[in-house]
């Protein structure tokens, strides 16, 4: 099944890129290895290079398989090449195999020599560090060493070098199927990285769309992060990215072992390439697209990119629905004759405009079974709320920084079990859905466009299930159904915030007092003020129910209305909670740790601390 | 051996006939001498075998050759097979020539003078 | 031992090939001539198992050509825009087709680069148009194969070199019953060296005849003054007159 003759040939053409990579593997490394400036910097950079940290690396590991590639599939974009080779005595399916085998072999040399010079044991070989940051670093975070390498201790061990060899064959081979499937139906090589890149983007994009659509159409739809979606289906379909984000972002979900996932789809790529090539026709070469269907899909396709963006980017700044839809024709046409104009590789496709309707018709198509779809076909997404029995707690985001209980960048709740609470945004959000007029709602017709913002509600059912739901409202809406009441309660407001709903996790609170000065004065920078320290548990309960009015005060509407003078600033107190972090509740992300208080408050605060025996703030000079 | 005309519209298995013919007419092949293989006369005159084929095919038909099983072909004894119609065409063809010679003032008598001394030169030639 | 059938072809949705028929015995040298456009290399690609037929049959002894590597494995083709792997002599190209060719005979290849006084050890990409038609002849033909396939060889080579040419293939055809198709424009040296012709116009045959008969058969008044025509002048008529004889 495999041309002994052609392989050797071909291998025979192309080592120096193997050797070169090679040798490009051995300098980065000893770049990346000598390359910093700290005494244990060695020890770091092999730590990067065997977790394929270090982005030199990754960026290598993208090249070979595409230089490989370009070298091996490359001779097919050239007529002449072609001919004399399909004139051999060889089949079509030998060819393909014959060079796929060829390049993979010379993809695997480089990272065959790389993992035997890695082989080379290193010992750790300083004292141990504890540092704060970076230093004591794993290896990974499923780590073969948890937490600390002791001295003596070999860094590169066989497993770990093994680890390092499996990722960049997958990574390489991924990327050299990808190439290999994006030639196969490419008559040339720009067109060949373009359609690379697309596929790459393709899975990513669809999902942006699906969202997209979701959040403009549907009413409640919640996608938690847009991009977030979008970004980890992408992660799932690209693997550089996928160790890119592991090392630098640590969080995100993966759906599954990415192991199994890349080899998968290099599998599938490998297998719809060799097809494909098998199909080419000749007389093709040159063509942007090989076969027509292809070239149809891929055209439709760009021109569908084209009015996603348009149309995605007015949405964001919350065109009125007649520009929006101008914006989506225009971004098609656009789309349209872009997506032309790379097909017949010149200027002039004018006479590809009669083709025009056909594609235009069919995203008309589309549109119209979107819009049926979302406005007909999800009345049971859109009109579900939970039944009330089953909700153990809510939470709810009114987009002000701190009415929520709804991080949505984390994707994490504080639920509030409060029951009446729960009546209530149950309350309201039935409210939302009789009442919303979709004709005011949706982008088919909008009205108080300025004031609409992003509304989320989350139940925490019984059963462990979170069901969420965004809606993007105007304020005199969410009053009229309810929503702001539940916002501006006490009770939540006071869930909102850590030190407030678990006050216990205070165990000290110190105040530091400010005079009144200007901001850009010099005058009170000479000053210090007092520090005063309060840890005895009933004082700091009655301090914190003090504090709880204040914060609910300061989260009221008319609140917002008084602006703070930019320049004079009054005598105050700065506030800081200091909370036992050893308690904290699973699931936090983040909390206030202090404020600022000044006015009556101020005295309020000075009779409450002199009650208990604190004297008064002073100032010294 | 002999060349090929290229440039004369004669067809060259023609040609190769004619020239073979010519040879062993006057003499210069003799009977039972081996002709070249079609093979080496090809490459020789450069020409295709096939043609060259047709050539020898038709020499022997015509009695020019013969062919021994795995040793080639030769010179055949001389063609006393010329047919009677072949005869006939020789005779007429010549006739014609004569009545063009009288024609054009020539005397019978000298046509006859020409004869006898031409083919006794012949002869004198065959006999050496 | 070729023999195509009611072959057709087009090339983006323009029909080059309209239901050509062509046959060629063992051992023949074939001329295949016509006007440029004719299809003469859109023929002689498909024989190559370069193109894949829209329909029609392209045999090669009952076995058809496409994507069959036994079948090409037999054919010694040279097209008419060569191409050599970039950086490659002689030598590194023999021992390439040595590998591939299992008929690949070396004591030739070498006698033939002897012969044409080519350089070995030179970049084939360096030789002038002529040296590298002459490259790829010599490896086709130290291919030994069945069948040579030569799509206008000898246009733009001087004298020597195609007279050259024309005695090895003359050997292989006389010395193993090698089977030609040459396509060219040079009727008269067509004339010479092919036993059979077929005239193409306009992806069609119009005759594939014998080319001794042809002559005979067109002997008359209209064409030649009642001589034995040549080829260039049964050409000329018969393109003119649309003569057909499939």
């Amino acid at each position: 099944m495999i041309s002994k003759g052609l392989l050797i040939e071909q291998l025979k053409r192309f080592w120096m890129i193997s050797f070169l990579f090679s040798l490009t593997f051995i300098i980065a490394g000893i770049v990346i290895v000598l390359g910093r400036g700290y005494d244990f910097a060695p020890m770091q950079g092999v730590v990067e290079i065997l977790s394929m940290e270090d982005n030199l690396i990754l960026i290598i590991s993208l090249a070979l398989p595409l230089t490989v590639a370009s070298f091996t599939f490359g001779v097919f974009f050239n007529r002449k090449a072609s001919i004399t080779i399909y004139a051999l005595p060889l089949t079509k399916s030998q060819i393909g195999i014959t060079n796929a085998l060829a390049g993979i072999i010379l993809c695997m040399i480089p990272i065959v020599i790389a993992s035997l010079l890695l082989l080379i044991p290193i010992e750790y070989n300083l004292e141990p560090y504890v540092s704060g940051w970076g230093w004591m670093r794993l290896l990974e975070n499923e780590a073969i060493f948890p937490n600390a390498i002791a001295h003596g201790d070999v860094i590169n061990t066989i497993p770990v070098v093994a680890r390092f060899f499996a990722r960049m064959t997958i990574i390489v081979l991924f990327y050299f199927a990808l190439s290999w499937l994006a030639f196969s139906l490419s008559g040339n090589f720009v067109i060949g990285l373009l359609t690379g890149l697309f596929f790459n983007l393709l899975p990513a994009a669809l999902v942006f769309l699906a969202v997209i659509i979701g959040e403009i159409y549907v009413f409640g739809f919640h996608a938690f992060n847009v991009l977030d979606r979008s970004m980890i289906v992408f992660i799932h379909s690209n693997p550089v990215l996928w160790r890119y984000m592991m090392e630098n972002h640590n969080r995100f979900e993966t759906i599954m072992n990415p192991y199994l996932l890349f080899s998968g789809l290099t599998m599938v790529m490998f297998i719809v390439a060799f097809t494909i090539s098998r199909l080419r026709k000749l007389e093709r070469t040159g063509d942007s697209i090989i076969f027509t269907p292809v070239k149809h899909a891929l055209i439709f396709l760009v021109s569908l990119c084209f009015m996603i963006l348009f149309g995605g980017f007015l949405h964001m700044y919350d065109q009125p629905p007649l520009v929006f839809h101008i914006g989506l024709i225009l971004g098609f046409g656009l789309g349209f004759v872009i997506s032309q104009m790379i097909a017949e590789k010149s200027f002039h496709m004018i006479r590809k405009l009669k083709s025009f309707p056909y594609f235009a018709g069919l995203a008309v198509a589309l549109y119209g079974i979107t819009l049926f779809v979302t406005q007909v076909g999800m009345g049971a997404y859109i009109n579900y709320i939970p039944p009330r029995s089953d909700i153990v707690g809510v939470s709810i985001d009114n987009w002000m920084p701190w009415h929520t209980t709804f991080d949505t960048t984390y994707h994490q709740h504080l639920f509030v079990s409060n029951p009446d609470i729960i009546d209530l945004t149950v309350q309201a959000h039935e409210k939302i859905l009789d009442e919303r007029n979709y004709l005011n709602i949706t982008p088919l017709r909008q009205s108080n466009v300025s004031q609409r913002r992003h509304r989320h509600i989350a139940y925490l059912l019984e059963c462990g299930r979170i069901v969420t739901r965004m809606y993007l409202i105007s304020d005199t809406f969410a009053e009229r159904t309810g929503f702001n009441d539940i916002v501006y309660n006490r009770e939540m407001i006071v869930a909102g915030q850590l030190i407030f709903s678990h006050p216990e996790l205070v165990t000290e609170i110190s105040f530091y007092h400010m005079p009144e000065g200007y901001w850009d004065d010099d005058i009170w920078r000479g000053r210090v003020g007092s520090i005063t320290y309060v840890n005895d548990p009933t004082q700091l309960e009655v301090l914190m129910h003090f504090f709880a009015d204040i914060f609910v005060e300061q989260r009221q509407p008319a609140f917002f209305t008084m602006k703070p003078d930019p320049h004079f600033r009054p005598e105050s107190v700065n506030v800081s909670f200091i909370v036992d972090l050893d308690r904290l509740p699973t699931g936090t992300f983040g909390f206030m740790s202090g404020f600022t208080i000044d006015g009556e408050h101020l005295e309020s605060l000075q009779d409450i601390l002199t009650a208990f025996g604190f004297p008064n703030f002073t100032v010294e000079e | 051996m002999f060349q090929i005309d290229l440039k004369n519209r004669k067809p060259i298995y023609e040609q190769v006939v004619e020239n073979f013919k010519k040879m062993i007419i006057s003499g210069g092949l003799n009977q039972d001498s081996r002709v070249p293989s079609i093979r080496d006369l090809a490459k020789t005159l450069g020409v295709n075998p096939n043609t060259v084929q047709k050539a020898y095919r038709e020499l022997e038909t015509n009695g020019y050759f013969y062919t021994v099983l795995g040793q080639g072909s030769f010179i055949s004894a001389p063609p006393e097979s010329l047919t009677q119609q072949e005869i006939a065409e020789l005779y007429k063809a010549l006739a014609e020539q004569i009545h063009e010679l009288l024609f054009r003032g020539v005397t019978i008598t000298e046509v006859q003078k020409f004869i006898s001394e031409k083919f006794e030169v012949v002869n004198n030639d065959s006999d050496k | 031992m070729i023999q195509i059938s009611n072959l057709r072809k087009s090339f983006d949705r323009h029909e080059v090939i309209k239901g050509l028929n062509l046959s060629v015995n063992k051992g023949s040298i074939y001329g295949l001539v016509g006007v440029n456009g004719s299809g003469k290399t859109t023929v002689i690609k498909h024989l190559a198992g370069v193109y894949r037929a829209d329909s029609g049959t392209i045999h090669l002894d009952g076995a058809e050509v496409y994507d069959n590597a036994k079948a090409k494995a037999r054919i010694g083709y040279v097209p008419d825009d060569l191409y050599f792997f970039p950086s490659y002599n002689l030598k590194m190209l023999g021992q390439f087709y040595k590998r591939i060719y299992a008929t690949w005979n070396d004591k030739r290849f070498a006698e033939l680069m002897k012969l044409t006084e080519l350089n070995p050890k030179n970049r084939v990409s360096r030789f002038s148009k002529g040296m590298q038609k002459q490259a790829a002849l010599i490896l086709a033909l130290s291919i030994c194969p069945d069948i040579l396939l030569l799509d206008e060889p000898i246009d733009g080579l001087d004298p020597i070199v195609r007279k050259r040419i024309f005695t090895w293939m003359i050997e292989d055809v006389a010395d193993r019953q090698m089977t030609v198709l040459i396509s060219s424009h040079n009727l008269k040296e067509m004339d010479g060296i092919c036993d059979t012709v077929g005239i193409i116009k306009n992806g069609s045959m119009l005759i594939e005849q014998d080319l001794d008969e042809l002559k005979a058969d067109m002997q008359t008044k209209a064409i030649s003054e009642h001589l034995p025509p040549t080829l260039d002048e049964i050409f000329v008529y018969v393109y003119e007159s649309g003569v057909k004889n499939d």
